[in-house]
């Protein structure tokens, strides 16, 4: 056994792992947590020209070698003391070419050295015992790790970076002053007045509205991706156009029409938001048994789709079909006129009158072949799915979402309570309720920081 | 060994004596052994007794048979409910006290009390046989064996007096202290930590101007804190005013540029002071823009001419304490009979105890009292019923100790605090320190706690009895009050609108007792005139406060369910229970901090091992985890 070797029952071994994922790339980050001294004493094995007085956070060219000692790679380490790194540990960072073969080399010397391989979020989750991260920061990374598009991972960030964490911290702040107030007056009736009390009512009501706006901002994470299908008869464009919004030839397109059987399905992304894009069989009265099933299944993913894209040949107009399909479509439908390219320049768009005013507003025109409408599609698309992200809006998860309108409501109903002019016991035993909702938050009890808070604030005991 | 006790109990302050009443109640043969017999039950500071929190601790002393609420009752000179003018789950029975005669009625209580002998001696050491206590051994070499011993110092334990720039060894003014007994503790692997306290100066009567002052009067309807003293005379004596005057600019300036006289801030003392009563000094040094502060003037009995200065401890010179008094309204010709001082005394940090009140360090001893850094007579005596009880149940091998939760007492939240949480200065009990306030009113203090003061045979069924009694009248007259309904018909509401009541919709009686503008004792006639015969006699025996309570009990329900919610949910994740040997350092992911805490604290569950300061919710989540992994193990 390594001298280098710690326990893992106790904690203190040090833990390796590749940062980035496996495969060929530019480049790839092995890193190393653990306790100080012992995770560099490891690191130094593997890059022997680091020296053990390296300065934290400079980055050094290195020689990177193997558990024989021979060169692997030229590379960069950087070392991160405790407790100023991601986990609160001491930490190096290796930065390699991204070679499957050095990453391998690296890890495997590492464990001769005495490292462990680190589990599934085991680098968190020694930042959560540290106390790097509070509970929705780790949630927070564990959402960024996840994000599917740039919206996502951008509220994502906000949440490792605490933007709901400040906001909760915030409140909880606020309600605590709120609180010590009346606190103050509960515990000590002869020294603190009331006029304090009073103007803790206002204050919680205050952040009450605050809350309840974060709560109606937030978007949960995790939340199911929208699914949108393109529906339409046979051969009316639905593939062509599935292509031209997944940009590049997923689905086979074919003059003949019936060629889509199966639903295909695609992620995209659309106003930075990544929605599952579902192409689907013609509807039509099919003879054949492999095309009829097609039909059914695209039918039953047009009823479950968040939205449908109902496309029309231009050239031929909606047919008596077409409004049957229509009608039975339950979500919401974006009608669009395919093959735009194929009209005839002037008179434009004349078709348009066999269509109903309802139908009509709801219609959008596009050709897959030359983009013309595509952008006007994909903001119908975001407007009707409501992708279109709020000023300021955090990512949160369901718990949080639930925690904050939580908080919010029992903030509001002790403001009303203290509003009322009703005992300020009653008060207070709501706004704790919220402060309990919001420790949830964030992980956090709140007696001892109230009792601080009346003391600093208050002169009081005889 | 000389004799051979179930309980010897070191101390006779409101800890030991109570503490030796309980393991008595229990039929321990018990010895109470003090320095000097004659200062059994001392108050050693104001002469009050409760006040907010206070107050409901006398309470559920009472319920557990203790004797506090009782001597208090026979022997206070003035009675006053603190927050009056709010709900009962915050106000505080208080009284003032003639503190010769409480401590006198104290003593008669303990040596008439069964299987109660007290001795004369200073403890200095323990005998031990086989990792248990065998026994107390005094400073003059003698031993007494027993099997449990609960040792309640108070500030006699390496006690350390200041007068200004003065200091002497003492326990009390002029008691000599308890010298040996850091060391013996020291030795048994307990920590030991310092605090300091503070009394304010006493003055004479006849040298003060009261006319130039406030009163401060008492309630004119006293209420007594004892269930037992129905049957008394009560108040069972004179009742006097208090007086309050306010210190000013001039003392203010006087205090600031003293302060390298004061041994709080030249560092002579170097123990914590409790923040929730600051010295004089504080208050200046603290809250500088305050003009004036309160003093209270309160009398220490009615045959002495002695007035406590409530609001007015430091550690000046009392030269300079002199010219301070003085400053004051109406003190400008004051007679100081004694200055203010301060105490440093040795605190047993007390996460080194079970929530029962054992050391883990030498099972057999219990600890109660300022030794485990508590401040307060009330404090002390509720600490002392837990540690009298248990260590009766250890010294005759009764079983389970007696264990009271958060939800079920102020003493429960106390002993959790204590254990748990750990100290950084004296503690003193709050209502805010209780999550579940609106369940420990005083008023409910029996309702919580008679069954189980019954089945641990601290009160007898017999006297049990007329309190279970007056709890199913409580409970028949909230059913009947429920069950009235109330039209809004002309008759009705001309009856009402006499006594100033509108009443717009249908509604039932306990509708009406819930409006928050109606007040239970104006509604009684018509209670009475709309109940039926049989609740009708059952309201009639309901005194003021038990009223009172039907009243805040509806008003609460909306809140209680909520907090009895909570209260269930809490047991569930908190109450899992850690098992003494766990060992912490196999928890993966645990921070080395964290490891240690624990293993300092013990917690006996996971609720308090989440409220160990150092413990991050993360630290409980993988604790959680551990101990589910384990439960699994176990079932398979």
């Amino acid at each position: 056994m390594s001298p280098l070797a710690g326990d893992r029952e106790r904690g203190d071994d040090v833990l390796v792992a590749p940062a980035t994922p496996p495969g060929v790339s530019a480049l790839a980050v092995v890193r190393l947590t653990g306790p100080a001294g012992r995770t560099l004493a490891v690191a130094r094995l593997l890059a022997p020209d680091f020296p053990a007085d390296a300065e934290p956070r400079r980055a050094r060219l290195v020689r990177l070698v193997d558990a024989e000692g021979r060169a692997l790679d030229r590379g960069v380490a950087l070392l991160w003391a405790a407790p100023h790194s991601p986990t609160g540990e001491e930490v190096v960072e290796l930065l390699c070419h991204g070679s499957p073969g050095v990453v391998r080399g690296l890890v495997d010397a590492a464990r001769a050295a005495g490292a462990r391989p680190a589990e599934r979020g085991e680098f968190t989750r020694r930042a959560l015992a540290n106390g790097k991260l509070d509970l929705a920061e780790a949630e927070g990374l564990a959402a960024l790790a996840r994000a599917e598009s740039r919206g996502a991972a951008r509220r994502a960030l906000g949440l490792v970076e605490g933007a709901l964490s400040r906001r909760v911290y915030d409140a909880r702040e606020r309600t605590l002053d709120a609180l010590a107030a009346l606190e103050g007056v509960l515990d000590f009736a002869e020294d603190v007045e009331s006029e304090e009390a009073r103007r803790a009512g206002e204050e919680l009501a205050a952040v009450a509205a605050e809350l309840a706006a974060v709560a109606a901002s937030s978007r949960a994470a995790g939340e199911r991706r929208p699914v949108v299908a393109i529906l339409g008869r046979p051969n009316a464009g639905k593939s062509t156009l599935f292509n031209a919004l997944v940009g590049r030839d997923r689905a086979i397109v074919t003059a003949t029409p019936g060629t889509t059987r199966d639903a295909i399905s695609e992620a995209v992304e659309i106003a930075g938001e990544s929605v599952t894009l579902l192409d689907t069989a013609g509807l039509r009265d099919a003879a054949e048994e492999v095309e009829r099933i097609g039909v059914d299944v695209a039918t039953r993913a047009g009823e479950n789709a968040d939205l449908v894209l109902y496309v029309v040949d231009a050239q031929i107009g909606m047919s008596e079909e077409d409004e049957g399909f229509l009608g039975r479509g339950r979500g919401e439908t974006v009608v669009v006129l395919a093959k735009a390219d194929l009209l005839p320049p002037s008179p434009p768009l004349t078709f348009e009158e066999n269509l109903s005013s309802d139908v009509r507003r709801r219609a959008v025109v596009v050709s897959a072949k030359t983009g013309l409408g595509l952008d006007t599609l994909r903001a119908a698309i975001a407007a009707r799915l409501g992708l279109v992200e709020a000023e300021g809006e955090l990512l949160v998860l369901a718990r949080h979402k639930e925690a904050l309108e939580t908080a919010a409501a029992l903030l509001a109903e002790s403001a009303a309570l203290a509003a009322d002019g009703r005992d300020a016991e009653l008060v207070a035993a709501r706004s704790r309720e919220a402060l309990v909702a919001l420790g949830a938050i964030t992980g956090e009890t709140a007696t001892e920081d109230l009792l601080d808070r009346v003391f600093s604030a208050f002169c009081v005991g005889k | 060994m000389n004799g051979r006790w179930d309980v010897v109990v070191v101390g006779g302050g409101h800890a030991g004596v109570e503490a030796a009443l309980a393991a008595a109640r229990l039929g321990a043969a018990t010895l109470l052994v003090t320095g000097d017999p004659s200062t059994i039950g001392r108050m050693s500071c104001n002469p009050a007794i409760g006040g907010l929190a206070k107050g409901q601790v006398v309470r559920e002393v009472d319920a557990l048979g203790g004797a506090m609420g009782l001597v208090a009752d026979r022997t206070a000179i003035q009675f006053k409910v603190l927050n009056a003018s709010r709900g009962p789950a915050v106000r505080g029975l208080r009284c003032q006290s003639d503190k010769a005669l409480y401590a006198r009625e104290l003593r008669r209580v303990v040596s008439s009390a069964p299987r109660v002998t007290v001795a004369a001696g200073t403890a200095a050491g323990f005998a031990v046989d086989g990792g248990r206590l065998a026994g107390i051994v005094l400073e003059d070499g003698t031993a007494l064996g027993c099997r449990a011993a609960v040792v309640t110092t108070g500030t006699f334990l390496s006690g350390l007096v200041h007068v200004g720039e003065s200091r002497r060894e003492a326990g009390r003014w002029n008691e000599p202290p308890a010298k040996s007994l850091s060391a013996a503790l020291a030795a048994l692997g307990l920590r030991l930590g310092r605090m300091k306290t503070g009394t304010p100066p006493r003055v004479a009567a006849g040298s003060v101007d009261v006319g130039r002052m406030q009163r401060a009067p008492g309630d004119e309807r006293p209420v007594p804190f004892s269930f037992r003293s129905r049957g008394e005379r009560f108040p069972a004596q004179p009742q006097v005013d208090c007086w309050l005057t306010h210190t000013g600019e001039k003392v203010h300036d006087l205090v600031r540029e003293s302060l390298p006289l004061s041994p709080l801030y030249s560092g002579r003392i170097t123990g914590r002071g409790p923040r929730y009563c600051p010295s004089i000094e504080d208050k200046v040094v603290r809250f500088p823009e305050k003009t004036r502060h309160q003093i209270f003037v309160e009398p220490e009995g009615l045959a002495t001419d002695w007035l406590y200065l409530n609001g007015l401890s430091m550690s000046l010179p009392p030269a300079t304490q002199e010219r301070i008094v003085r400053l004051i309204l109406g003190l400008e010709r004051a007679e100081v009979l004694r200055p203010a001082y301060a105490v440093e005394y040795d605190v047993v940090f007390p996460e080194q105890l079970d929530v029962s009140l054992e050391t883990r360090a030498l099972p057999g001893l219990f600890l109660a009292g300022q030794i485990n850094g508590t401040s307060g007579y009330e404090e002390a005596a509720g600490q002392g019923v837990v540690a009298g009880t248990n260590a009766a149940r250890a010294a005759k091998d009764l079983g389970e100790p007696l264990v009271l939760r958060r939800d079920e007492a102020y003493i429960g939240v106390m002993l959790d605090d204590l254990v748990t949480l750990g100290l950084d200065e004296p503690y003193r009990l709050l209502t805010s320190r209780a999550e579940h306030r609106l369940l420990l009113g005083a008023d409910s203090a029996y309702a919580r706690l008679t069954e189980k003061a019954v089945a641990f045979s601290l009160v007898t069924a017999e006297a049990a009895a007329p309190i279970l009694e007056a709890e199913a009248r409580h409970a028949r007259v909230a059913t009947a009050l429920e069950a009235s309904r109330v039209t809004p018909d002309r008759t009705t509401r001309e009856r009402l609108a006499a006594d100033g009541i509108d009443v717009v919709e249908e509604t039932t009686l306990a509708g009406l007792l819930r409006r928050p503008d109606l007040d239970a004792a104006s509604l009684r006639a018509f209670l009475a005139e709309t109940l039926d015969e049989e609740a009708r006699v059952d309201l009639a025996a309901l005194d003021a406060e038990a009223l009172g309570r039907v009243a805040s009990e509806l008003r609460y329900a909306g809140f209680l369910p909520r907090e009895r919610q909570t209260v269930a949910r809490l047991k569930r994740a908190g109450g899992r229970r850690i098992p003494r040997d766990f060992v912490y350092r196999g928890v993966p992911g645990l921070s080395l901090e964290a490891i240690e805490k624990l293993e300092r604290h013990r917690p006996g569950t996971l609720g308090q091992a989440a409220r160990i300061p150092g413990v991050t919710p993360a630290a409980a989540a993988l604790l959680l985890a551990r101990l589910l992994v384990k439960d699994r193990g176990a079932a398979a």
